[in-house]
């Protein structure tokens, strides 16, 4: 764990180290003169240490980041920490949002299927779920912007952002309203691609689950089928899905850059964007640093979670 | 057993849209808080809204009065031209005996269109505007290093001398009058009466030493800034209002850049570390005619009348900046007259722009605006002159010549753009009129690169002496416009059997290849820079490897000494000669062709009075709201 | 990126891992594995359509030139075309072939590859029918063996042929040409024009006020912010597609497998520190990479290729890993292993074909995760250099619909992106049931 951690930042770090324009800085605006670059150097410069050799650049980040230290922008003039609590609430309420979506149509879908598996359901389902899957994103993105948040269309959906631009006459319902009525386009967006395997997860599940002893001996006992099916088959079966939550909660941070950047959403996938065009590496490192400690935790949450859920599976 | 799983079951499931729920509701409530809190202040400030009417009574009375003072004593009617009327009697405007230049002004002018005067003209009413990205700090001098932060300082912030927005002539502003010495070494500037800041404490020459040196301070984090001021030897107090800088050299932007200088109070600011000043990112005094009351993070800014104004009484109760960064949200707050200005930094689309501007409905109840300022960018294709294929001007000529800059402008544009005869503003005095562009004739152009002794190879490029024609066009990677521009330019240049490759970069990369002077050819943009702009840093052969700005590595000798003479001609009828032949050699060489001058253009709410644009741009300070109309109280 | 991680991912965790069982399906001793595999996957009239849909990506990459081209196919001018040295050329030049002389090293590269295709195609076919009839069937052995010569001539010719071919700039505007009345230049007197006479980086010309034009006669899909003809780029762009998707994959397995190979065989300590690494590179920020690698190289169409398929093979090797664990258990490796083969010949000859086989399907859902980073690339401003005709890049080109919606620009390129990966996820579904048919067989 610790050792692949280190490996990890140490990564990062020449990666991010390796990115061209670094001395030049990245202009937001246009062409910087001279004068705009020596000091853009001079700030990068002071912010990362860039005058003493790679090793200690790399020994000194490290320090910081121990210490809680993530540095501070060099295009907001902000602590990092500052900025990701700032973004975070919102891309980690969305990808929620959009997976308890996900969660609640895809697992009824899954059974449905498994119970009427070969029978026009099942293939329908699967094919639909596929296709969603299938759907680019921008491109549902672009469609649903253009069509249902342009008056000249359909005008029902604000066009951008998480709130309305004046919020400050808003009671707390209406102000809950706004939000949810802003979130309604990207989670759609962010939630079609999600299905398919997650209801494929949840057909293959149960079709496992069928084909164990002991719904054979439920049968025996004389159960009904719904009985083995609700009770048993069904309950079991819902593990795996428990534990692939693990797995999704990385992409909860990051997984949804496209749809930021379509909704104009300031979330940390944009966040992100910019300050990666913008060369604002200490974004880039403490961001990335964050959410590969992250990823890390879950990997090994999902290995827990497997273990919990099946003893068969034992490590070492 | 049946019953026990089932309800672990629902418990589980439970409890896990309870969690996710929760973390939802919170982060919606958390919102809510912040804002429940703004309401409270709002009331809070909205006690006072009774004196307020009372104040705006008494100011109605006061413009009547100084109205009709003014007609008296200077004897013109209100319908006499506004160049006339902006005169104010005892303006001193001379050359001293020993060659100086001293100007006078005892009083600030009135704004050029003299909006005060008017029947309708009223106090009071808000006027909320955009900023397009929240400012990370406001602190002055740091906080200009990022548009909106400079956007945020400009009603607080005030300078030794201000630029008439009509005649572009610059004035005593926070100084009652300024020595500008023979040799253009010493600047002097006497420090008007009475002004003070905020708070209510006088200006000294302190202050100015202060805000100079701030500036000047290796660990204040306004590099980009400072650069402005290598030049100033030194600023010394002379008395408790004289101040007066010594340049190195004598320089013609330096009334500019010195006077330009914002002043801050010394007793506010005060500071022993760069450090210390960097940190005070919300601080933010000054003398100007507002001040920040509040500054909501992520909603609003809000700026509040400074009551201790030393000059004419402001006339909005409030300024509010909103942050909103898309373009689209921006539009529609604007049209539900949540937002009273789109314009600068985030403009409306030209192609909205049309659509809008000729719909009667929004013309009923919006102003639109299509207008250019001094800084307007400029779009250009740089040729490395260093490259066998643009060594020579003939070439190059050609080159400009298959490229249809106006029906660049035109349809690409939508006409939001003006063709350029040279690197200044088409519409400042630096231009020579006279100029004439290059024609689009690709068939003439072709005729010339055959006379330049280019022939059709074997697969179709061109080629001279062994050398193909083919290079790549480096252009900056996703900005629209540019990607379509090149590809344009692709198509034609293949028309006359040039090889063309687009090789995008992002901003950072592309800027490195500029200084490292690898590339064949570019297209970019230069911005900024006032009403009248220094050649040097592009086109002098000493900015080609000395941290200049010249990519394309343009030598001509006669352009150099023009440069050089231009810089130190403090007169401003000379220079402008000056610049008018270096103009004539530039556009000559064609190592840029010239694509177009960016224009802009702006929607205002129709409440606003006296909105339309100067030759300096747009001047939201003018603007006034009838009292009939007005909307916020 | 990560929009695409669900279903990749889920190639590992599904059941599909199972040895392909073809001897339970063996109905007659001749049928062997992959038929049984081909018959259970053609039975099913989705996975046809979808097939059919990216054979007609295929033929539409390979004839594409001839069928959206400026250049006539052939042409007379009115005046004989002049040599170097400015003298008429002889009469029997004066019939040019302008199309025909303006194809790139690509088109002939797919052109070759094309004929390749169809030519194996058609050996099977023969096989195929031999064996309907009745008639004696020519060992699978040398069709492979005819395949392989086949591919081999192909690969040959398509090195050639980037080597030796230099592409021809073609200075001419056919358009103004063939226009009557058009001025100075020599008009063509005849000439035959492909089905839609525009390229896919051709333009109208700027003056004739013709950009972001919505769909009309001339133009059956409307006109881009260049005056460009949208169906035209359209058909380049399955091009594009399928050269990213393809090309990109092949990368990601070659690395993918190999190194999954070498981690699944020599488990221990080489596993451990391998898997590690893997673990490593699939928390890099992605997209940071992405744009660090795109601003060194540039936007070249290879080099993106390349990345996608660089950033795309920790997937494939943890997957590949999975099966090695397993199949080191199988006897015949024991008897490799026994009969002290040399490790290559073990992990290469052995293993990696009977490892590889799953590994099939994850290549189409591959591919068509490729298309869908492609276009996110371009979406975020790093994608193929213009003026190339990609979907992804066609589909960022319409813009931002919150500012100008051109439904036209957005609707028909996000419409085939969706389709092809459609097409491919299909397939690959319909691999793996045909590969695995364990779950359609339960009860």
């Amino acid at each position: 764990m610790v050792p692949t951690l280190i490996g990890m930042t140490l990564l990062l770090f020449v990666i991010v180290r390796m990115a061209p324009g670094l001395t030049t800085g990245g202009g937001q605006t246009g062409e910087m003169s001279r004068e705009a670059q020596q000091a853009m150097r001079e700030k990068m410069t002071q912010r990362l240490h860039l005058d003493k050799p790679l090793p200690v650049q790399y020994l000194m980040w490290l320090n910081d980041s121990l210490h809680g230290n993530l540095g501070e922008s060099i295009q907001y003039n902000t602590k990092v920490w500052d900025l990701i609590k700032e973004r975070a609430p919102v891309t980690i309420v969305m990808n929620l949002i959009s997976s308890l979506i996900v969660y609640l149509i895809a697992i009824p879908g899954g059974m449905l299927a498994s119970i009427r598996r070969g029978q026009a359901f099942d293939v329908g389902w699967s094919l639909l779920t596929l296709a969603l899957f299938s759907l680019p994103i921008i491109w549902v993105g672009d469609m649903l912007l253009g069509f249902f948040a342009n008056p000249r269309y359909i005008g029902w959906f604000p066009v951008a952002g998480t709130h309305a631009t004046s919020t400050e006459w808003l009671t707390s319902w209406q102000y809950a309203g706004d939000y949810l009525l802003h979130m309604v386009l990207p989670v759609t967006t962010l939630s079609l691609g999600g299905f398919a395997y997650l209801s494929k997860l949840q057909r293959a599940a149960i079709l496992d689950n069928l084909g164990l002893d002991y719904v054979r001996t439920a049968r025996a006992k004389g159960l009904s089928e719904r009985v083995v099916m609700v009770r048993h088959v069904f309950r079991n079966s819902l593990l795996p899905m428990i534990t692939v939550f693990a797995g999704i909660i990385p992409s909860l941070l990051g997984g949804s850059v496209v749809v930021e950047r379509i909704f104009s959403i300031k979330g940390m996938g944009d966040l992100v964007v910019s300050a990666t065009t913008a060369r604002d590496l200490p974004i880039v490192q403490g961001v990335a640093l964050i959410s590969s400690v992250i990823t890390l935790v879950c990997l090994l949450l999902t290995d827990i979670c497997y273990a919990l859920a099946d003893p068969r599976v034992s490590y070492e | 057993m049946d019953s026990r799983f089932t309800l672990k079951d629902a418990v589980f499931v439970l409890l896990f849209i309870v969690v996710i729920g929760a973390v939802v509701f919170a982060g919606w409530m958390f919102h809510y808080q912040e804002l429940r809190l703004t309401a409270v202040q709002q009331t809070v400030s909205q006690l006072g809204d009774v004196q307020k009417q009372q104040l705006a009574t008494l100011s109605r009375m006061e413009i009547l009065l100084r109205s009709g003072v003014r007609v008296s004593a200077t004897g013109e009617g209100s319908g006499a031209g506004t160049q006339a009327s902006t005169q104010v009697a005892g303006v001193i405007r001379r050359t001293e005996a020993d060659g100086s230049q001293y100007v006078y002004y005892p009083e600030v002018p009135d704004s050029p269109r003299q909006p005060d005067k008017r029947p309708d003209y009223a106090y009071g009413d808000w006027l909320v505007q955009n900023l397009g990205m929240e400012p990370g700090k406001v602190t002055p001098f740091v906080a200009e290093d990022d548009m909106s932060g400079a956007m945020a300082d400009g009603p607080v912030l005030e300078s030794l001398v201000a630029q008439d927005p009509q005649t572009e002539e610059w004035f005593p502003y926070l100084s009652d009058w300024y020595r500008v010495s023979a040799d253009g070494l010493r600047l002097t500037f006497h420090l008007r009466k009475g002004v003070c800041f905020s708070d209510g404490k006088p200006m000294t020459a302190e202050d100015v030493l202060f805000s100079f040196n701030t500036v000047m301070n290796k660990d204040v984090d306004c590099a980009p800034l400072r650069s402005y001021y290598d030049k100033v030897k030194s600023c010394r107090k002379i008395d408790e209002r004289t101040v007066e800088f010594t340049m190195k050299e004598p320089y013609f932007l330096a009334l500019e850049f010195v006077g330009g200088l914002s002043i801050i109070p010394e007793h506010v600011y005060k500071f022993t570390t760069g450090e210390e000043y960097n940190q005070r990112s919300s601080l933010l005094v000054g003398s100007g005619p507002y001040r920040l009351e509040k500054w909501e993070r992520g909603q609003q800014m809000v700026y509040v009348r400074n009551e201790k104004y030393w000059g004419d009484r402001p006339t909005f109760d409030r300024l509010v900046y909103r942050f909103i960064s898309n373009a689209q949200a921006q539009l529609q707050s604007f049209l539900n007259e949540q937002l009273d200005y789109v314009g600068e930094p985030i403009q409306p689309d030209p192609e909205i722009y049309l659509q809008y501007s000729q719909d009667p409905s929004f013309q009923k109840k919006f102003i639109a605006y299509k207008y250019s300022q001094p800084a307007a960018m400029y779009m250009y294709l740089g040729w490395n002159c260093d490259r066998p294929m643009f060594q020579d001007k003939q070439t190059r000529r050609a080159l400009t010549m298959l490229v249809d800059r106006r029906a660049i402008i035109e349809q690409m544009l939508k006409g939001f753009g003006a063709e350029m005869t040279g690197p200044f503003n088409p519409r400042s005095k630096q231009n020579d009129s006279t100029i004439k562009a290059l024609p689009y004739d690709p068939a003439g152009a072709k005729a010339m690169l055959a006379a330049a002794g280019w022939r059709a190879g074997a697969d179709g490029v061109l080629e001279r002496d062994g050398t193909k024609f083919e290079f790549n066009l480096s252009l900056r990677t996703g900005v629209p416009i540019r990607e379509q521009i090149a590809t344009y330019v692709q198509q034609q240049f293949q028309q006359a059997g040039i090889r063309v490759h687009l090789t995008p970069y992002e901003s950072s990369v592309l800027l490195d290849h500029l200084n490292k002077r690898e590339f064949d050819a570019v297209l970019a943009g230069w911005g900024g820079g006032g009403v009248e702009s220094d050649p040097k840093q592009i086109w002098s052969s000493e900015s080609i490897a000395n941290a200049g700005s010249n990519h394309v590595g343009f030598r001509n000798a006669e352009a150099d000494k023009l440069i050089a003479e231009g810089e130190r001609t403090i007169d401003e009828e000379k220079r402008m000669e000056i610049w008018h032949q270096f103009q004539k050699i530039v556009y000559d060489e064609q190592p840029y062709t010239w694509l177009y001058s960016e224009q802009d253009c702006a929607f205002i709410n129709g409440r606003f009075k006296n909105t339309e644009p100067y030759p300096t741009g747009l001047s939201p300070l003018d603007w006034y709201v009838p009292a009939v109309e007005q909307k916020y109280r | 990126m990560s929009e695409m991680q669900p279903l990749a991912r889920g190639d590992v965790v599904g059941p599909a891992g199972a040895m392909p069982r073809a001897d339970e399906e063996l109905s007659g001793p001749s049928r062997t594995f992959w038929a049984v595999v081909g018959r259970a996957y053609w039975r099913r009239a989705m996975n046809r359509v979808a097939t059919w849909w990216v054979g007609f990506i295929v033929a539409l990459t390979v004839l594409v030139p001839f069928l959206a081209n400026e250049a006539p196919y052939t042409a007379v001018m009115k005046l004989h075309p002049l040599d170097a040295q400015g003298k008429p050329l002889p009469v029997f030049w004066a019939r040019e072939w302008p199309l025909f002389r303006d194809l790139t090293r690509v088109d002939w590269i797919w052109l070759v590859w094309g004929a390749a295709i169809v030519a194996i195609l058609i050996m099977g076919r023969r096989r195929g029918g031999a064996r309907e009839q009745g008639g004696e069937e020519s060992p699978r052995g040398r069709w492979l063996c005819k395949a392989a010569v086949v591919v081999g001539v192909a690969g040959a010719a398509s090195i050639a042929i980037a080597c030796l071919k230099t592409d021809y700039l073609d200075a001419r505007d056919y358009h103004r040409l063939a226009h009557v009345g058009a001025g100075e230049e020599a008009q063509m007197k005849e000439a035959l024009f492909p089905p839609l006479r525009w390229g896919y980086a051709d333009q109208e010309p700027l003056e004739a006020n013709r950009l972001f034009k919505e769909p009309s006669a001339d133009h059956l899909l409307g006109t881009d912010q260049n005056g460009r003809d949208v169906l035209s780029r359209l058909l380049w762009g399955a091009r594009v597609v399928l050269e990213i998707g393809l090309v990109s994959e092949v990368i990601a397995l070659a690395i993918g497998s190999v190194y999954g190979a070498l981690m699944g065989y020599f488990v221990g300590k080489v596993d451990l520190l391998g898997m590690r690494f893997v673990e490593i590179v699939e928390a890099v920020p992605l997209l940071f990479l992405l744009i660090t690698i795109v601003a060194v190289f540039g936007r070249q169409f290879f080099v993106l290729m390349v990345i996608i398929g660089v950033t795309g093979w920790t997937g494939i090797a943890r997957f590949v890993r999975a099966e090695f664990l397993r199949i080191r258990q199988a006897d015949y490796v024991a008897a490799a292993k026994a009969m002290g083969l040399p490790l290559r010949s073990i992990l290469f000859r052995h293993m990696l074909p009977n490892g590889l086989t799953p590994v099939i399907v994850s290549f189409t859902f591959g591919v068509a995760g490729n298309i869908v980073s492609e276009s996110i690339l371009s979406f975020l401003g790093i994608g193929v250099e213009p003026p190339t005709a990609s979907w992804g890049a066609m589909l960022a080109d319409a813009g931002d619909p919150g500012v100008v919606f051109r439904w036209w620009l957005a609707l028909a390129p996000g419409l085939m992106i969706f389709l092809t990966v459609f097409a491919y996820n299909i397939i690959g579904e319909g691999l793996r049931d045909a590969i695995d048919p364990r779950l359609n067989k339960l009860e």
